[in-house]
């Protein structure tokens, strides 16, 4: 057990020097002109200041050269201090941002985990819920209208989704308005009268006991909740249910029920605990899915997250602000995986005794 | 002891049950498994369903030219016919005001109109929906076809290396495959994109090498997965005897018998391709404006998100032909999955 986690530890290096490898191979595909975003704000039109630039920052090195200077930083002959280098935080300047990278990855990331932490109760819950009653309910007409539902989810795209959503319930009536915030709140949340602790605007406004923009910023989030929701509980559902029905044959149920144990303590205190081992993985996947980004849901509801920011870079072939956001994502998904194996592996009893 | 003797009777009745059971002519055909798997998609009504959805859209595509014929002499059928220029949308059933193309066949019967109208409407900027969907099911299949067939390829080659000789290679090359399963898929295939567009130009290739790149993973598992069991089976170890090459062994012995999960998998997996490739051209990275393509259609509908209700149509259309068309997917794809998974076998439900 130890050994495991230990060796799946020591694998993190070698697959992060693959990602940056890899993403540093997609860097060098662009001309030096543009990989000087790396260092300057401003890439000068003037051909002759471009190659001063590039031959101050080595933009001409060799590969594995550059790919060390990007990794670390290098040292300024002028000044001695160190620029650039990933490992420092430092990701270059973004165009489409009109900012550094990492700043626009510490103003974003913030908004795409707060609704990611509201998303996570509605998805998981009733796609398990409705799991649970398929299986429970095993081919009978609840358990085909519940296929039939998840199925229909999981075929819309998520833009069509979410156009449809917005249809019905913005472009009609108002409700549930697409963006972050309505423009009164944030100029509350800017003012002097507005603290801002956590930069989760739910939260902030709780603390700041202003209920109104507590309302305002929920209702911003119900849409993409919603969205996001239904396109995924065709998955929890699909999984919950095969390990349902599954954990519903084994004999210590069948000795639960021999026993005189009522039915709906045997679904919920002897299947249940079981079939949810493997919803747990596929929890904490979904999970570093959405919080790499809700590219796609973001961007339709011009929620002001990182995914937006990757999509609207990449649109303007922004690459060096798109694979900064590649490099986070990559990064969030490897420790997450690395977490979820380590709890499915204290969770089953026989993987946790071995 | 006199209770176990069965008598000549019994044992005939056994016997007789047993070469009484009917292999049909298709069983032999297709030997049992893959026939278990043939019969159960073709009794279960919702994947019934889901294959005449598929058909349905494949005549579209195959008749388009007829469905909706292009303008005379254009050089590009794939660009969506325009009406003018007009900035609002016009509603179903808005009469042409520049010229329209010709009338098939079918349209008088159908529609009792003798001149064409926007059977769909139009999108802002004139565009015909009717025509970019009818047009856009083309792109879907071509472009579905293309990717998969191009990521499978990938796939098989890069499992089949690994499973094939193993060792060091495998560990390298599943290594490999770890690093890409780390990227996040939507936003490196937009990145790769992005790259690619200035080099190769705007169109269908850099988002279709975009999405293979970052496609190639799961199949390239599977395939190594079946190819490391089938590697133990007798029939190679003869072959292997007898001297054949490599190449032989693998190409006539392993990957024939070792290929049908993935084909499977991979061949259901159309239906997200295309959504795939449309979310992309969506978000506006991919084909030029003016493609017909589901994903650039339905991001019309993005310019009039407050007056969705007023322009329902530029949405509606284009946004059921994609959900649609992956559902017929879909509902394949689930009844096979219940058909292969081993926990469901012999419950005919």
């Amino acid at each position: 057990m130890s050994q495991y986690i230990i060796r799946r530890i020591l694998l993190i290096p070698v697959i992060l020097f693959g990602v940056t490898l890899l993403i540093f191979g997609m860097l060098s595909s662009l001309d030096p002109a543009e990989r000087a975003a790396l260092y300057v704000h401003d890439i000068p039109k003037n051909a002759q200041v471009m190659d001063s630039i590039i031959d101050r920052y080595g933009l001409d090195d060799p590969f594995f050269v550059q790919y060390w200077h990007w990794l670390t930083g290098r040292v300024d002959i002028d000044t001695g201090e160190i620029e650039g280098g990933i490992i420092r935080g430092d990701f270059g300047y973004s165009r489409s941002g009109n900012t550094t990278v990492a700043e626009i990855i510490e103003r974003r990331f913030p908004a795409t985990v707060e609704l990611v932490l509201y998303s996570i109760i509605p998805l998981i819950g009733v796609g398990v819920w409705l799991g649970i009653i398929a299986a429970v309910n095993h081919n009978k007409f609840i358990d085909q209208f519940a296929r039939i539902f998840s199925i229909l989810g999981y075929s819309f795209p998520s833009f069509v989704f979410g156009l449809l959503v917005l249809m019905l319930f913005y472009a009609n009536n108002g409700w549930f308005p697409p963006g972050r915030i309505s423009d009164w709140a944030n100029m509350i949340i800017n003012s002097a009268e507005f603290t801002s602790y956590t930069n989760f605007i739910t939260v902030d406004a709780l603390l700041n006991g202003r209920f109104d923009i507590l309302w305002d910023a929920l209702r911003h989030m119900v849409l993409p909740i919603i969205t996001l929701s239904y396109i995924n509980w065709a998955l929890f559902l699909r999984v919950m249910r095969s390990s349902m029905l599954e954990a519903l044959n084994q004999d210590y149920v069948t000795t639960a029920r021999a026993k005189g144990v009522r039915e709906k303590d045997v679904i919920n205190k002897h299947a249940r605990p079981n079939a949810l081992i493997p919803v747990v993985t596929m929890a904490g996947i979904t999970i570093a899915n959405l919080l790499g980004g809700v590219t796609i849901t973001e961007t339709i509801f011009n929620y002001p997250g990182i995914g937006s920011a990757g999509a609207s870079a990449a649109v303007q072939l922004d690459v060096i602000t798109v694979l900064a956001f590649v490099l986070l994502t990559g990064l969030i998904m490897l420790v997450s995986n690395l977490i979820v194996d380590i709890t499915y592996a204290f969770l089953d009893p026989r993987v946790r005794l071995s | 002891m006199a209770d176990l003797v069965i008598n000549d009777s019994q044992v005939n009745g056994l016997i007789g049950e047993y070469t009484e059971r009917k292999v049909s002519k298709a069983e032999k055909f297709l030997g049992p498994e893959f026939y278990r798997i043939v019969h159960g998609i073709f009794t279960n009504p919702l994947s019934i369903i889901g294959f005449t959805l598929i058909m349905f859209f494949i005549l579209i595509a195959i008749f388009a030219p007829q469905i909706a014929p292009p303008l005379e002499g254009t050089r590009d059928p794939y660009k969506i016919l325009r009406d003018g220029y007009s900035p609002y949308p016009k509603e179903p059933g808005a009469d042409w005001v520049k010229k329209a193309p010709e009338l098939p066949g079918w349209y008088t019967t159908l529609t009792g109109k003798d001149h064409w109208v926007h059977l769909f409407g139009t999108a802002s900027g004139g565009w015909d929906l009717f025509y970019g969907v009818i047009w856009g099911t083309r792109t879907a299949i071509k472009v579905g076809v293309l990717i998969e067939g191009l990521t499978l390829l990938l796939g098989i080659l890069i499992g089949s290396l690994a499973g094939f000789y193993g060792g060091w290679l495998d560990t390298l090359i599943m290594r490999v495959t770890e690093i890409f399963q780390t990227f996040p898929f939507i936003l490196s295939a937009m990145t790769l994109s992005a790259i690619l567009t200035p080099t190769i130009g705007k169109g269908l290739w850099p988002a279709t090498i975009a999405l293979v790149v970052f496609g190639w993973m799961s199949y390239a598992r599977l395939i190594r997965g079946d190819i490391l069991s089938v590697r133990e089976r007798d029939y190679v170890m003869a072959a292997r005897v007898v001297g054949a090459t490599d190449s032989r062994i693998m190409f006539q012995h392993i990957i024939p018998n070792a290929i049908y999960p993935t084909l499977v998998v991979a061949s259901l997996d159309i239906g997200s391709v295309v959504v795939s490739f449309a979310a992309l051209s969506f978000l506006g990275i991919g084909t030029e404006v003016g493609y017909a393509d589901w994903g650039q259609l339905v991001s019309f509908a993005r310019d009039w998100i407050p007056q969705l209700s007023k322009y329902w149509w530029i949405l509606i259309y284009p946004g059921m032909a994609l959900v649609l068309f992956v559902l017929g997917w879909n509902l394949v794809g689930d009844a096979l999955r219940d058909i292969m998974d081993p926990r469901m076998r012999g419950n005919d439900a």
